[in-house]
């Protein structure tokens, strides 16, 4: 029974991780159809802004990574995606690995490309007793602060005015502007939001890992771009069941494998993700404008 | 009002508008009918600035709408239903509304104005709450004059408004676009159904192969042997009737 809530909690904390990545890169692939593989830089870089101003209070430190991962999305989108804007898909995919090649190699630059140890919210590692298991406190904060996150965007898209037009251009951009949506403002708030999400898997992701390098944002954007194909494409709440059904596979295979299987547990994830691909092609969840319109 | 000037579009080398011109008055309700692939979703869409113009002038209330992005179009008072109607079928029909209502002031004018607006449109009203997708042809098509409507528009551009839909339903768009002629708006029609659009309208375009063939007041072009000419581009008093112009598919 402890065994079953260990599991439970493990696979909502690494889970809701995912479905913080593929809701990143769910909302910009959304609006204007591209997939940013920068995603996992602008992770990168905020765990490389945490070690920047570590010594600082934990409030500031924290405050301080999500303005840099924001003014980084904006940045990213005004300078290198606007232009690119109604290009073809090719050409959006090219873009999307210039920038995050770009973005980690301007790290590299900075800090080398060798592992850079940051001690961040070290008391965050120790354990809680919580319901007869003991769960490392950092779990816990992570799955709160998921939920939370997921429940501030689904009021916002469902209960603003700014959300309803994210999702009016998501579906039809071109009708967007019809009625006078400003899409540049549209589109430049999904960044704004999708950078502060990589924010906040920066923070939990560092005070978990305790290392940094250039390239650690590469694997998450990976699987956040597999939750969101699994998911279904277009859809913000394929996204998020992609991203726990990551999740879960992940530590259910880490509990089933043989020992000397673990390390190829990887293997068995992307494997069984592709069955499910070869039985729903279309992604868990199906969006009607987006079968339209490819 | 509004003013075209020998416009030409093209798509790559397809050249989709050979040098149309067109004048519309305020409080004036025109159409513009031909046969499929005339070029006439395309002269809404330059109109619009969804599409760019390669030649000639478009002007509305003495200013040049060329070059000028679609939102800042839209924004002067021109507002466009499009084609299969462009309904946000994933949003809820009031979420629809309200991207009509967008513009107003604050959210008791938007309520206000949708409230208004569902007098003209009772089907719709009652089903507020429901994804848009799920309304039926004519529902649809209304939830997008609606729409178009809370943008406050001074002209309305209308893309073949009857496409796919059931008999009665053509009647009841068309008795919507009558009481808004009635009331004032100033309406551009596109149709392929060519006696719906010239009983509608008071001026008349045959628009084909991306020329105007022929123009005139409606009353004048109906019945007229030379309207069927410029629709088909043959003599259609010579070869049988098998070319009936209201039955556009």
């Amino acid at each position: 029974m402890n065994n079953v809530l260990q599991a439970v909690v493990d696979a909502a904390s690494v889970g809701g991780i995912y479905a913080l990545m593929a809701l990143g890169i769910g909302l910009i692939f959304g609006i204007v159809r591209l997939v940013n593989f920068a995603h996992g830089e602008f992770v990168m870089v905020g765990g490389y802004a945490v070690l920047l101003l570590a010594g600082a209070p934990t409030v500031a430190v924290i405050a301080a990574t999500l303005i840099v991962v924001v003014v980084l999305a904006l940045g990213v989108e005004r300078i290198a995606f606007r232009p690119l804007r109604g290009a073809a898909m090719p050409t959006l995919l090219v873009g999307s690995f210039a920038v995050s090649y770009f973005i980690q190699h301007v790290v590299m630059m900075s800090y080398g490309g060798n592992t850079v140890g940051v001690d961040f919210m070290p008391k965050l590692s120790e354990s809680i007793e919580f319901g007869g298991v003991s769960v490392p406190a950092l779990q816990l904060v992570a799955i709160v602060v998921t939920v939370l996150l997921l429940a501030g965007l689904a009021y916002f898209l469902k209960a603003t005015l700014f959300g309803i037009e994210m999702r009016a251009a998501a579906e039809d951009l071109r009708m967007a502007r019809l009625l006078g949506v400003p899409t540049n403002l549209i589109i430049a708030l999904a960044f704004a939001i999708s950078g502060l999400l990589a924010a906040v898997v920066a923070v939990v992701y560092v005070a978990q890992i305790g290392v940094l390098t250039p390239r650690m944002g590469v694997q998450p954007a990976l699987i956040g771009f597999v939750a969101t194909v699994v998911g279904g494409m277009g859809s913000l709440l394929g996204a998020v069941v992609g991203g726990f059904l990551i999740g879960t596979i992940t530590v259910v295979l880490q509990i089933i494998l043989p020992l000397e299987l673990r390390d190829f547990r990887d293997a068995f994830l992307f494997g069984s993700l592709f069955l499910i691909l070869l039985v729903r092609p279309q992604g868990l969840i199906v969006v009607r404008a987006a079968r339209e319109r490819v | 009002m509004l003013t075209v000037d020998t416009l030409h579009v093209r798509y790559g080398s397809i050249v989709a508008l050979r040098g149309v011109s067109l004048t519309i008055d305020e409080g004036e309700a025109v159409s513009v009918v031909g046969p499929n692939g005339a070029g006439k979703s395309t002269l809404l869409h330059a109109i619009t600035g969804v599409v760019p113009v390669a030649d000639g002038a478009i002007t509305y209330d003495g200013e040049s709408l060329v070059g000028r992005p679609i939102e800042r179009i839209v924004g002067r008072g021109i507002s466009l239903v499009p084609e299969h109607r462009g309904i946000f079928s994933s949003l809820t029909v009031e979420e629809n509304l309200l991207m009509g209502a967008r513009g107003l002031r604050d959210r008791a004018e938007r309520t206000r104005e949708i409230a208004r607006i569902l007098d003209l449109f009772p089907a719709i009203g009652e089903r507020l709450h429901r994804p848009a997708g799920r309304l039926s042809g004519g529902e649809q098509q209304q939830l997008a004059i609606a729409r178009s409507l809370l943008t406050r528009p001074r002209i309305l551009l209308l893309d073949e408004p009857s496409l796919g839909l059931a008999p009665q339903m053509i009647d009841l768009v068309y008795e919507i676009l009558a009481r808004l002629r009635a009331e004032g708006i100033t309406l551009l029609l596109v149709e392929q159904n060519a006696h719906r659009a010239l009983a509608a309208t008071d001026r008349t375009y045959v628009l084909r192969t991306g020329r105007i063939e022929l123009s005139g007041t409606s009353a004048e072009l109906s019945g007229a042997p030379q309207f069927e000419e410029a629709y088909f581009g043959f003599d259609a008093t010579s070869s049988a009737g098998d070319h009936s112009m209201d039955d556009a598919p």
